[in-house]
């Protein structure tokens, strides 16, 4: 009976043939590896987000004014809305992370060689697809990251020369950050990207299909342009399996695996966000990017000044401009990783940076603590025992926001030295100009400080020294002997004469 | 190849031409629909500045304002849409240098448009991304901004202070002064 | 059995919506803030120490201290900050961060932590605002530092073990005010006695701690008269002091 069925089917459908011709293609039989379980998992990622995210878009309102309310909406009214934000949340960390591994494999196997090179220039389309997912998801989210997000956005883009004003005027959907801003970023996410992610999707599968799958490479059996295509016949008729059921096996596990795993984060660790609402008038907000753009975030505290604009925009386009050349520059050779050294290396070093970067944007030592100077107390032990100058003195280094940028015993911002041992280092005299001067990415502090407080905290930072360390001293002045009070009193009344001096 | 287009071209059969009117007519349908979509989507080129898209705005009595200090205020978006929601006003900071000069600040710090923070025990603005620190005139002091803080025009008429404003200033577009 | 099977997905379901990673709470505005604890923590704590002590601005943590003021005297203080001091003004209407609401609750967490009956053992409270005090008189306050403050502030070339109060760029930063709040109430936690205690068998009084600030002021260099005093004592009209010298110069 089911056979009859199937058979009526079958004349109609061709429902065998599409098999044969898809999934039961013959694959090389050591295709069926745990490296070559990526793709399909990336690929199932995705299908998960379409699901999860169309569910989303069934409660979530995409205007300025709603967006947020529908977000806590989600969150703690509408049953399971949590967990639905959750799964698209680690859906798409997992979706990132997949895709990565993917490409690194498929890097390191040399599949992108010759005959393959347009599956590898059509995997960097869905690279740059997916992480625009990933900005325009960050905006879904609108938060007061997702604001200010925005904003970042718009100041890269203002800064590409002749076009830039009218760049963001079509980034944004207006002069400014507004309601057609998000609507704008909704259609991205929602409509123009997943379409396209949908469509180079079926290219890329196509092309696995048209190409065959990579076999497993073999050091010392280099790729050549005349004779791959033979070898490859050779390959598939002599071990080749079908992939479905043959070679499958694998990549069904490690999907399961992967699909219980997003399970978990998304119960365990719940969704992200959203912070606060998006308003701009809240002006205490420290907006940080999501995981992926954090590296990109600290590149441009690092760089010199002079270097961003470049960087902001000459290296994304020769980075992608080499992933889609790179096929067509070493399109043959060796595939195997063992005997590409460089190639090993380039990607240990490419992800040594963006390690680094990333952690780096996540601590941003370079940001100042904006609420150390109020909320992070001098401590006791750097009090004891001074005098009543130096008391005030540590009171102006607290009023004067210095514990911003500059810590003392770990707390405070990163951003300038620490200041525990700043009298090992500094003399009483570099440290009146340093203060008064800045320099060194300070700002110079000689108007916004009286002589008396330039005094006392120059007089408090010369305590700053570990026991065992004798403060700097001047090595062209003999060591003072003598009264140390009239000399405090004698240098003090020269900033004084120096400052009025200057303001005259 | 080219004989075989000049044979065709000598005795085109009816399908040919038929193909060859089809593709001409379609190129001109496409061009005439794409005129309309190309012009709805890139509609800031066509209109580089939005009719106006600055404004004199009221920032309100001017006396609440005092001399010598830098306050938080907040203006609407001359230019909002309905369900613009709490994105339309827009904060800013006002510094009262005497009875008669302001200095209105963006919010937006000019290296990449973080909200800058006005300490006022320092007279030093922050910027809680990257550590750009700008001076009580909006000059910089330190940190990677390429240039001070952006500034709107102002003006004080019958006790009331404006600010010409109305878009988010970035560096190929700064307020106009 | 296949009521149990039907009954699993049902239970991970219901499991998950009380799941640990589910959402609590919203984001808490900087406004929405009302604990003492926190609002002390991230605003106050940095000049006057974790507690409220042991800090390098005054001791709030101090019974002695809240029995001198008045809570109302803590609110305008929190509210408006003290002019040409280290104190800021955390009034959102003064430009500063903190609700009305918030400054109350601080004032009345202080209140309510750290203020306690004090025995006095006889001693009169005397009296906290410069403004109210007897008038002092800087002639007089000599001796009653030589007497109540030399052993530990030192005095000419005896240096005290506790530091020096006379040095001109101290009292720059110490207004009258500050300087008579601390001859009274001392600073106990660092280890500087109240106005009953320096010399065993003396309290001061009223006029002696008025005397002691007049003689300390007196000693203050010409020009470096502080804002605050500036409001409160119009006798001295010289405004070429730190006040106004923090406005940035032509």
């Amino acid at each position: 009976m089911l056979r009859s069925v199937y058979n009526w089917l079958d004349k109609r459908l061709y429902l065998t043939k599409l098999f044969q011709s898809t999934a039961g293609h013959h694959v090389p039989a050591n295709s069926g590896s745990w490296f070559y379980v990526f793709g399909s998992a990336t690929l199932l990622c995705f299908i998960l987000q379409i699901v999860t995210g169309t569910l989303l878009a069934l409660v979530y309102v995409p205007s300025t004014n709603e967006a947020w309310k529908s977000l806590q909406y989600l969150n703690h009214v509408q049953y399971l809305g949590w967990y639905l934000r959750a799964l698209h949340n680690w859906g798409s960390n997992f979706m990132v992370a997949l895709m990565t591994l993917h490409m690194v494999q498929v890097f390191l196997f040399g599949a992108y060689k010759y005959p393959r090179e347009l599956t590898w220039v059509s995997g960097v389309f869905l690279l740059v697809a997916t992480l625009a997912m990933a900005f325009t998801g960050q905006v879904m989210r609108f938060d007061e990251d997702a604001y200010w997000g925005l904003g970042i956005g718009a100041s890269i883009t203002g800064r590409v020369p002749f076009i830039g004003d009218r760049l963001v005027h079509l980034l944004l959907g207006g002069p400014i950050i507004a309601g057609e801003t998000l609507s704008r970023f909704f259609a991205l996410h929602v409509f123009v990207i997943p379409a396209i992610i949908i469509g180079i999707v079926g290219m890329h599968l196509r092309l696995v299909l048209t190409k065959g799958i990579n076999e497993y490479p073999v050091p010392g059996k280099p790729v050549r342009r005349d004779t791959y295509d033979g070898e490859y016949e050779k390959i598939i008729e002599k071990q080749g399996v079908p992939f479905v059921p043959d070679a499958i096996g694998k990549d069904l596990i490690f999907a399961a695996l992967v699909l219980v795993l997003i399970l978990a984060f998304s119960a365990i660790f719940g969704p992200a966000g959203p912070s606060g609402p998006p308003d701009p008038t809240r002006v205490d907000t420290v907006p940080r990017p999501d995981f992926y753009f954090l590296s990109v975030f600290a590149a441009l505290a690092l760089l010199p000044d002079w270097m961003e604009t470049i960087v902001l925009f000459v290296m994304p386009v020769l980075m992608v401009g080499f992933l889609f050349i790179l096929p067509f520059i070493s399109g043959t050779g060796e595939k195997s990783a063992r005997k590409r050294p460089v190639a090993v290396l380039s990607v240990i070093t490419i992800f040594l940076v963006l390690g680094t970067l990333t952690y780096m944007g996540d601590t941003a030592p370079w940001s100042p603590k904006m609420n150390a100077w109020s909320g992070q107390s001098v401590p006791v032990d750097l009090l004891q025992h001074r005098t009543p100058l130096e008391m005030r003195g540590a009171l102006v280094l607290q009023n004067k926001q210095c514990r911003n940028c500059h810590s003392l015993e770990g707390h405070g911002g990163q951003r300038g030295p620490a200041l525990d041992d700043v009298a090992t280092r500094l003399t009483r005299d570099q440290l009146i100009r340093q203060v008064i001067q800045g320099g060194g990415n300070m700002p110079a502090y000689g108007k916004n400080l009286s002589p008396a407080e330039v005094d006392a905290l120059v007089a408090y930072m010369l305590t700053l020294h570990p026991p065992s360390h004798p403060p700097a001293r001047d090595s062209a002045q003999p060591q003072i002997s003598g009264n140390p009070n009239a000399k405090e009193r004698g240098v003090g009344e020269a900033v004084r004469k120096s400052m009025t001096g200057k303001s005259q | 190849m080219t004989e075989q287009t000049a044979n065709e071209v000598k005795n085109p059969t009816r399908r040919n031409v038929l193909f060859k009117v089809g593709v001409a007519v379609n190129a001109v349908a496409g061009v005439l629909v794409a005129i309309p979509i190309v012009g709805y989507i890139f509609s800031a080129f066509a209109h580089p500045k939005l009719v106006g898209s600055e404004a004199w705005i009221p920032l309100g009595d001017a006396n609440t304002y005092v001399t010598g200090q830098t306050r938080l205020a907040t203006y609407r978006n001359p230019f909002t849409r309905p369900w613009d929601g709490a994105t339309a006003e827009i904060p800013c900071w006002v510094r009262r240098i005497d009875e008669r000069k302001f200095q209105v600040f963006a919010i937006n710090c000019t290296h990449l448009g973080c909200p800058v923070r006005w300490f006022q025990e320092s007279k030093l603005f922050m910027c809680p991304c990257h550590g750009g620190v700008y001076y009580e005139d909006g000059s910089k002091a330190a940190g990677p901004p390429p240039r001070g803080l952006f500034e709107y025009s102002t003006k004080v008429e019958n006790g009331k202070l404006y600010v010409k404003g109305g878009i988010l200033p970035t560096l190929s577009e700064p307020l106009t002064s | 059995m296949k009521a149990a099977a039907a009954a699993l997905p049902l239970i991970a379901l219901l499991g998950f919506n009380s799941g640990c990673g589910k959402p609590t709470g919203q984001a808490k505005q900087p406004e929405a803030v009302m604990d003492f604890h926190q609002l002390f923590s991230e605003n106050c704590s940095a000049c006057h120490g974790v507690s409220g002590q042991k800090g390098a601005g005054p001791r709030l943590n101090d019974p002695l201290y809240l029995a001198l003021v008045t809570k109302q005297d803590l609110y305008n203080v929190i509210e408006k900050g003290r002019p040409g001091t280290p104190m800021p003004a955390f009034a959102q209407s003064s430009g500063g961060p903190l609700a009305e609401k918030q400054i109350q609750a601080i004032v009345d967490g202080i209140e309510k932590d750290w203020a306690k009956p004090v025995n006095l053992q006889g001693a009169a409270l005397p009296v906290y605002s410069i403004a109210k005090a007897p008038q002092g008189d800087a002639k007089r306050g000599q001796a009653q530092y030589m007497r109540n403050c030399m052993m530990c502030h030192g005095f000419g070339s005896f240096k005290g073990m506790a530091g020096p109060i006379t040095d001109p760029n101290y009292l720059a930063l110490a207004s009258d005010q500050y300087l008579r709040t601390t001859a009274i109430v001392g600073r106990i936690d660092w280890g500087m006695p109240d106005w009953r205690h320096r010399i065993p068998g003396h309290v001061m009084n009223d006029q002696d701690i008025s005397d002691v600030v007049a003689w300390l002021a007196s000693q203050r260099p010409k020009g470096y008269m502080m804002a605050e005093n500036q409001s409160t004592n119009n006798s001295s009209s010289n405004r070429s002091g730190p006040g106004s010298e923090r406005e940035p110069k032509q």
